[in-house]
This record gives C-alpha cells, structure tokens and sequence, in this order.
C-alpha cells in the first residue's frame, strides 16, 4: 500500500475488507507523522491516546458491520477548532494553555461517525494570514518546497494532507484559508456555502464570513468529510436549515457536458503570474473538451473585495477577539496592579504583529467618525458584490478563477509586508463575502514544481455543481498529480 | 491616520483595543497601517448612495430557541482556564471605580 | 434662580424566562458563584449565542403593555467595551432597530395627567457580578448573572420632578408586573434605572447639560437621587459654575452622589450588527397573538374597581400594587359578590396583617376564596363585622375554612329568636337553684346563667 497515493475512498475499502485494520492504518499515520512531521511540522499537537482509542473503537463498528464512511479513517483537525479536553490554541500565544471545556458540533458529528483523531494542526495566529508563518509556535513548510510556505491561514492542514500526515483535515476559510493552502500543497480545498457547516466550536475570527471546510487529497474525499460535518446545528443560529435529498460524495459522478461556466475577467489582469495564467488556460481547454461552455464575463465590483473584505472581517475580528483579557482563559501579565494594566499587557504580550494589525484595522473601521467611511460603506460593497454573483449565475452554473495569483513563496519573504499578503487574497475573499460555496483542486505545477490550484465557485447551497464540475477536472488531471519529494 | 499626527490616531485607536504597544511597536504599527488604510482608501469614492448595506449574510430570520433551561457546568470546568481564581470566582486586580 | 428639571430614565428589567437570554443555563437569584454558567455565558472561545424565543416575546408584550409600537424587523447588535464583568468584552444588544418603539405612560401629577414618552424598549443581556469587598487587593467576578435576559427601557426627557419619575416607575413596574414579564424584584437588581437630569433657569428653552447616574436600584433611591441632582446643578449655576457632562454614582446609604472619574473613550462602543444572530422578524398576525395573550392591565383593573365597582382611587391603587394582591381581591369579590366590602376588608384588615407579620401579598395562607365566603356570611349577618375579623385574624395563624373557625368560636350570630327561647328555657329548668337564688337577689348568678347558655348555644353549633 503507498499511504503517498491512499485517499479516503481506498482507505475505506481496505477497512472494510479487512485488508487493514482501523488499529493499523491510525499506527500507520502517527508513525509517519513521527518520521516526517520534523521537517514539515504541520502539528501543533498530537492526540495519540485518543487516536488509538478512537480507532479501537471504530474496528468494532468495522467488525459490526456498521461502518460509515468514515469510520476509522485518520483526520488532522486545525488547531482553532475546539476538541474537549485537548488544547485549541489557535497558533497564539495568548490561548497557549486553553483546554477546551468542549467540542466543536464539526468535530462531534466525525465522531459520531467513528473518524480517528490524530492531532490540531497548525495555522496563521488566529487563522489571520495566507502563509502560517504567523503562528506563535512553528512555520509549518510546504511539502513541494520545505524552504516554503504552505500557505495560510490553514497550512497545517494542507501540509499534512499533502505529506499524506491524515488521510483529510478540517480547515477553516474566512478569506481563502482553506484553498490558498490547498493550491500551494497541491491538494483539494473546498470552502461550503456560509451555514452549511455548524461554526459552533470554531474559534471565531470574523463571524460572517468563517466556514469549516474540509482539506483532502481528491474531490471525491472533501465530499465525503462535507457529507459528515454538514447539517443544520441548533446551536449555532446562522446554521441553514437545508436539507440535502442525497448526498455529496455520491454527487461528483456525471459528466459536464453543456455546462456552463463562468470566467470572470477581472481576475485575468495584472497580477496573476504568467505560468498560473497559462495553468488558468490550459484548464479551460480540458473543461471544454469535456463539453463544459465557458464564457467570461465582467464584474468590476471585485476590484473592491480585498479591501471591502479586510475592513468587514477586521471588525467582527476587533470584537470577537476582545475576550482574551487574560480574565478567564488565556495568558496573562504577570504583576499587574489594575484591570486595565491587565488586560492591555495580556493583549499585547499574547497577541502576534498581523493579529494586532487586524484589531487595530478593524477598532478604526468601527471607531466613531470613520463607521460610515469604512465599515458601513464595506457592508454596501457587500450587497453589490453579492449582486454581482447573482447575476453571474443566473448565467452560469459554475464561475472559475485561479485559486491565488502566485505559487507558494519562501518563508520569510513576505513576513514584513502586510499589503502583498492582502492583495494575494485577490481571487478568494470574494466568494467568504457572498458566502458562496468553492473548491480548490491542482490544475499543474509551475516551472519551480510549486503546484497551482484551480477553484471553481458555486451559488448558494451549489455545492454538488462545484462538486461535480471539480471532479470531472481533476480525473482529466490525475495523470499529471504529483506527489511531494517529502 | 491620515491627519499631522498619525501616532496619536493609532494609540488612540490601541488604547481603544485595549493593547498597551510600546513606542516601537506603535511606530512599526504605524508604518504598516498607513499602507493597510491607502488601500481601505480606495473604496471611499465608490458611489454607493442607494445600496442597502448587507447587515447579515445568512438572509434567514428568526432562528431562535425555545426557553428550556438545561444543565449548567461545573463550577470547576468554568474556572479551569484562569490563571488566577479564588472563592470560585475569577480573580482580577482590585477594580477602583 | 427657579429652574426647571429635564429628566431622562432609562429603566433596566430582567425578564422572567427560565433560561438564559443566549444559552440554556438556568435562571435564577443568586446561587453560588459561577454555578449558573457554560461556556457560552462565560465567552469561551468559539461558542455562539442562541436567541430566546421567549426573551423576544416577552420584549414585545412589555412593549404592548407600554403602548409601544412593535419593529417588525429588528436585530442584535454588539455593543463593545472592556470590563471584566462582561466575560466576551462586548454586550449583545439592539442599536437602530430596537423591538419596540414610542410608547408611554399616563401619570399623574399635581397640574393634572401627563403623557410621558416612551422611546424605545430594546432587549440586552445582564453582565455578571463583580465582588470587591472580600480581598484588598482583588475584585471578583462571578458570571451567574451574565446572559439573564434584559429589557431597556428608554424614555423621552419628559420627566421634571422626583415625584413623576416615582410614579412613573412605579407605573411601569407594574406593567411589567401585570403583563408576567418580570418579576421586577428590585433588592435583587431585576429592576434597575439610570437617570439623566439637566436643569433650565425657569422661562428658558435651551435644555441644559446633563448628567447621568446609573444603576439606581429602588424607586425611592431614584426619587432621592434626583432631587439630590436637582439641586446639586442649581447650587452650582446659582454660584455661576457650569455643570459638566458626567456620570455620577449615587450613594444612596450616604445621600450623595459622586463623580465617576470621566473614562476616556468611554463613549465609543463601536456598535455594529451582531454577526452571530439572524435578525428578528414578526407579522401582524404574531404580534396581535402576544397582545391577546396578555393579562388585563393593572390601568384596565384600575379602571374596572373604580368605576365598576365605586372603589375609591386609593384603594384601587392600593390593590394593585401587587399582582398576587389585586388576584386575590379578585377572587374575594368573585366569591362573595361584595367588591366595596372585599376592598374596605383587605385594604384594611388584610394589609395590615401583611405589614404587621411582613409578609408579601403571594404568601397569605389562604385563597381569596375563602375571604370570599367570609364576607358573604357578614353580608347575610350570620356574623357579625367584629368576629369576621377575629375570624380573619385566626385564618392568618392557621390557614383553616372560615366556617371551621367560626364553629369553633361560637361565632355565629343566631337569628332564629325560638332557638334561643328553647335555650333559655332549658337552663332555667335545669338550674332551679341558681334561678332562686338570682330570684332572692344574688345578681351574681345571672352571670352564671348567661354564661351557661352561650354555652349550650356553642354546643350545639358544634353537633
């Protein structure tokens, strides 16, 4: 068995064929994660005990004869979303020490289905950045490349599926962070519709742009996971009350013929790197010779997303991330004679460069005088945006665009330039401002063998479109996947 | 920020947030948001008079619960990430008001 | 100088639900600290509130109950700030598009009826507790309280004496009492309001600068800090100083308030729409079933004693000042037929039992009823006024039927003359002695024979 090829798909069949057992294959993966993860370092925390656990119990359902989909299969978890009795500490500083008193409704329902556990993976600091390079604790490398980024905020995740770590991770995509790591580490990323996963345990960055999405090696594999950890949550009131009359993974069969597909031009102009854009356009040929019509069209308001995204997400962030005033979990200043001398230490110490960046954008775009300039003007940017996606799929079933304007970076390259990192989030933080559904999956490789991803982007709730029209892609693509020299 | 005196405007906005920056953090902080707010300026011309600002992006109404009380937690498991508690209570520096 | 006063109330009501405004711990006073909590009401890390359904409605009753028009749309938004009572930093609680708006309440004042003006009511959650009394150097925070549901009422700065704010308050709180939304307990901070007042030199028109104070919990202390007030700003423009807008603290056991010092950036609360909770829509159709399902009013009650039944106003307010009380005189005058009777009765003989023993209205061991049927037997003189109360008194002491009693006692007033003839006539056959020696002028044994036959008369009572 190569564990560099095995997908989940596979990985069931063998369970249930008793050709491995749950036992086996979790020994498998945490033995790897202890050979590999050194040079990676895509775990910020590896939960062995309730691993084996986990997967003893997930044999017996094997055994029983009652295994899902999932059953038994080893999953990475980003380390922003909460598991009971294991630390979540968001890669900061500040939540170093935090056990969660409970588990995410995303996590609960893989264990329902007897998924295996192996770790909290690692991500940018609160998952605000697109290179995990500001985690408190480690860089996490990219597999391709190690002297590179994986990609952000949920490299952790990316990496450790693409140096098959886990069979599939959850993520967490707030502007791309789900698909930008997944194009750098070559693997697929998909980021659902807004309420179709419950957020309830997600350590929130910004509330109305967050979504749990799965990270795997095939399309077939993120639809399997979105199958798992969909569903509407009582607990979490933005959760959609959708009913699925079948469901994902048995959607990625069927073909594409007549489809029709969006390219919106203001992702073609300057930019976008030459070798992506070719990428871009030998992707097109393949979709349309599976039948698929593609067709560009204009959208000019997406110009505006980035700073549109970075003023509205800021400001949920500058509120949500208030709590941590070293009171009730957290770190905290030592020998602090005031509340107020508490809680600016704590915030100051705990939280990194780029967090902080964050709340001070996101307290301005909010503060008295500048809410109407800023945030409320963003809030409008958001309507037409949506507007705008409206109207395109009136016209078309799918909308592709690249994934990011450039190949995975070095490490370090970036690290004091803010502005580059938000202008790269370009081609994702669109689809988190209309809470649309979108996959990313690897379309080529760069001169350099840095993988490129495509994304293909759904209406709300379209997820077996993007499903369906990302998996004909990828088996047109399948004889060209790599797999990292890692 | 864009005024005279941008440091002003970012202790201001910091002491706001809560974060006590030392003047070199405030300094390099102030560099960065110079360049971050150039770009949020970009948007400020937008004719955008008659657009409805998008408040919720999730267009449902009224997902409530009903009013069944539960269970609490342990008193125990509440405080279990504070580093500093006493009585069962979280404990912080004497409040002066 | 004379001047006039402007004065603002914004009154704070916990609701009476019996799960938290955004989880589902339970409701209740005081407890242990920290035992009444979740991750949720404590601001963990990736935890997401849940609106009470019950919390909105009664937010709309409150809001029916106080004239006010509902928002057919309306939404949470965050109100931001830093206080280690306030376990996420921020309030959840509704900016531009409260649940209810513009109403008000008729009060009375010496010049006649006033409208006072209602702005809006929105709905909030309670933060927690913060003990400072028992280390020097530490305050501790006790998050029991966070997430009991709130409602804000905001007025118009209609107000201009202590004496209307009083009765307005009073007036609200019943209301709230009435409609069964709160159970207003103002010693345990159920009921609590700031005020705003600001003073104009008579024959002005420019309102002038105001002052805040917050957390007033009792109605007289309201009162008494705005009077406080009233003439704090008039001392100080008499002497030609120039009041500074500011929140002040009222220390009602010292009779003083006192500046808080001014918190910079206090003000800015960067509100913006509440991400984690999905706006709040109504139909007509819904709210006109929460307006039938609110009981009668007390001013509907009011209205009912004094014209209906000729109560006088004092009265009728008196009865009213307690849900339970007003219940049980319903039930008295539904028994007994009697409304002036059961009114003269309870405002008389009832209060003063509850003021003497300190008990409230809800605990009288008895039901309405039963004075009820008390009375009626004083309407058909088969007791006379004096023993209902003996009777009343022990129905207090021991919760027993009035019949009961009034058999024990001999109570009962014989109207039947033959009855007593018979008696008299059987005692003085059977105590032929005694009648002699009262026939040769021993007066004392006529005391005997009295006593006797009240005795026979109780007996037979009895069997």
């Amino acid at each position: 068995m190569d564990i560099t090829r095995l997908t989940i798909k596979e990985a069931r069949g063998l369970l249930d064929n008793k050709e491995i057992s749950a036992v086996e294959l979790t020994r498998m993966y945490l033995d790897r994660i202890n050979i590999i993860d050194g040079k990676v370092e895509s775990y910020l925390s590896v939960t062995e005990d309730m691993a084996l656990e986990n997967a003893q119990q997930a044999q017996n359902i094997i055994d029983s004869g009652k295994s899902s989909m999932l059953t038994g299969i080893p999953l990475s978890i980003k380390d922003n979303i909460c598991i009971e009795g294991t630390k979540t500490t968001c890669a900061s500083k500040i939540l170093e020490d935090f056990v969660s008193p409970y588990t995410a409704t995303a996590v609960n329902r893989l264990l329902t289905d007897n998924a295996v556990i192996l770790g909290k993976t690692n991500l940018d600091e609160f998952a605000m950045g697109g290179s995990t390079e500001n985690s408190a604790f480690k860089t996490t490398k990219n597999p391709f490349d190690v002297a590179r980024v994986p990609g952000g905020s949920s490299g952790g995740s990316a990496a450790c599926v693409s140096a098959s770590l886990a069979l599939g991770s959850l993520g967490s995509d707030t502007g791309g962070s789900v698909r930008q790591p997944a194009s750098f580490c070559g693997v697929v990323g998909m980021k659902p519709t807004y309420g179709l996963v419950s957020r309830y345990g997600l350590v929130a960055f910004a509330s109305s742009f967050d979504q749990i999405g799965p990270i795997a090696k095939t399309v077939e594999d993120c639809a399997i996971i979105l199958d798992s950890i969909c569903g509407n949550d009582p607990k979490d009131a933005t959760s959609l009350k959708y009913e699925n009359d079948s469901n994902y993974s048995s959607s990625v069969s069927g073909d594409i013929k007549g489809l029709k597909i969006g390219l919106p031009k203001e992702y073609l102009t300057e930019g976008l790197n030459a070798e992506i854009k070719d990428s871009l356009y030998k992707s097109i040929d393949n979709l349309e010779s599976m039948g698929a019509k593609i067709e560009e069209f204009s959208m000019p308001v997406l110009k505006h997303a980035v700073p549109a995204y970075y003023l509205m997400s800021s400001a949920e962030a500058s509120s949500n991330l208030s709590r941590y005033d070293g009171v009730k979990y957290g770190y905290r200043a030592d020998n602090c004679k005031s509340f107020n001398e508490l809680i600016g230490k704590s915030r100051a110490e705990g939280f990194g460069k780029e967090v902080k960046r964050r709340i001070l954008l996101g307290t301005y775009a909010l503060a008295s005088g500048y809410y109407d300039a800023y945030y409320k003007k963003a809030l409008k940017l958001r309507t037409l945006i949506s507007n705008g996606f409206n109207e395109a799929f009136s016209k078309y079933d799918v909308v592709l665009h690249p994934t990011a304007p450039e190949t995975a970076f070095k490490i370090g390259q970036n690290t004091n330039n803010p502005l580059t990192m938000y202008l790269a989030d370009i081609y994702t933080v669109a689809v988190n401002i209309a809470g649309l559904p979108s996959i990313s999956v690897p379309c080529g490789y760069d001169s350099k063998g840095l993988p490129i991803g495509l994304s293909f982007t759904g209406k709300p709730l379209g997820e077996k479109e993007i499903f369906r029209a990302a998996a004909n892609f990828e088996a047109e693509f399948a004889d060209k996947f790599r797999v990292p020299a890692i | 920020m864009t005024n005279s005196e941008p440091n002003d405007y970012i202790k201001y906005i910091a002491n706001l947030a809560k974060l006590s920056l030392d003047d070199n953090e405030i300094q390099s902080l102030a560099d960065d948001m110079r360049d971050i707010i150039g770009l949020m300026d970009t948007i400020k011309n937008i004719d955008t008079e008659h657009i409805d600002a998008t408040e919720h992006i999730s267009r449902v109404t009224n997902n409530m619960r009903e009013d069944n009380p539960g269970d609490s937690f342990e008193t125990e498991k509440i405080l279990s990430n504070s580093k500093k508690t006493m009585e069962n209570c979280f404990a912080i520096p004497k409040m002066i008001e | 100088m004379k001047y006039i006063p402007t004065i603002g109330l914004e009154i704070h009501s916990e609701l009476s639900t019996k799960s938290k405004i955004f989880c589902d711990c339970p409701v209740s006073f005081g407890g242990e600290p920290n035992t009444r909590c979740c991750p949720v009401c404590t601001g963990m890390p990736g935890t997401l509130p849940v609106l009470n359904k019950q919390a909105v409605e009664y937010t709309v009753m409150a809001g029916l109950a106080l004239n006010c028009k509902i928002n057919e749309f309306s939404k949470m938004d965050r109100k931001n700030y830093f206080y280690p009572d306030l376990p996420k930093a921020y309030q959840i609680s509704q900016f531009d598009l409260p649940i209810c708006k513009d109403g008000g309440l008729t009060i009375n004042t010496p010049d006649g009826e006033k409208f006072i003006r209602i702005e809006r009511i929105h709905l909030e959650e309670d933060a927690g507790k913060l003990l400072h009394d028992s280390y020097d150097r530490y305050s501790l925070a006790d998050y029991n309280r966070c997430g009991v549901p709130l409602i804000e009422i905001v007025t118009k700065p209609d107000l201009s004496s202590a004496e209307e704010a009083r009765e307005f308050v009073e007036k609200v709180r019943l209301m709230l009492l009435y409609s069964g939304v709160s159970d207003c307990r103002m010693e345990e901070g159920s009921l609590r309001a700031d005020v705003n007042v600001s003073i104009r030199p008579v024959g002005t028109d420019e309102l002038g600068t105001r002052t805040e104070m917050k957390n007033i919990n009792s109605i007289k202390a309201i009162a008494r800090a705005i009077d406080y007030e009233i003439n704090r700003q008039s001392e100080l423009l008499d002497e030609g100083k120039k009041i500074i807008q500011e929140t002040r603290r009222w220390d009602d056991s010292k009779g003083e308030s006192k500046s808080l010092r001014s918190k910079e950036n206090a003000h800015d609360y960067r509100y913006f729409p509440e991400p984690d909770i999905v706006p709040v829509s109504f139909t007509r159709e819904d709210i006109d079933k929460l307006r039938k399902s609110l009981p009668e009013l007390p001013n509907k009650r009011f209205e009912r004693y004094t014209k209906d039944y000729g109560i006088n106003e004092a009265d009728a307010n008196l009865l009213l000042t307690s849900v339970s009380l007003s219940d049980f005189f319903e039930a008295t005058v539904a028994e007994s037929g009697n409304p002036k009777t059961a009114a003269n009765f309870i405002v008389v003989e009832v209060l003063r039992r509850l003021n003497d023993s300190c008990i409230s209205p809800e605990d009288i061991p008895f039901d309405g009823k039963l004075l009820g049927r008390l009375i009626k037997m004083m309407d058909s003189d088969e007791i006379t006024s004096n023993n209902a109360k003996k009777v009343l008194a022990e129905m207090f002491e021991t919760g027993k039927e009035p019949e009961a009693i009034i058999a024990e006692k001999g109570y009962k007033v014989i109207n039947d003359t033959s009855e007593v003839e018979n008696t008299v006539k059987e005692i003085l056959s059977n105590n032929e002695k005694a009648v002699a020696e009262y026939l040769e002028g021993k007066e004392k044994t006529f005391g005997f024979l009295y006593g006797a036959m009240f005795k026979s008369i109780g007996r037979e009572r009895q069997s």
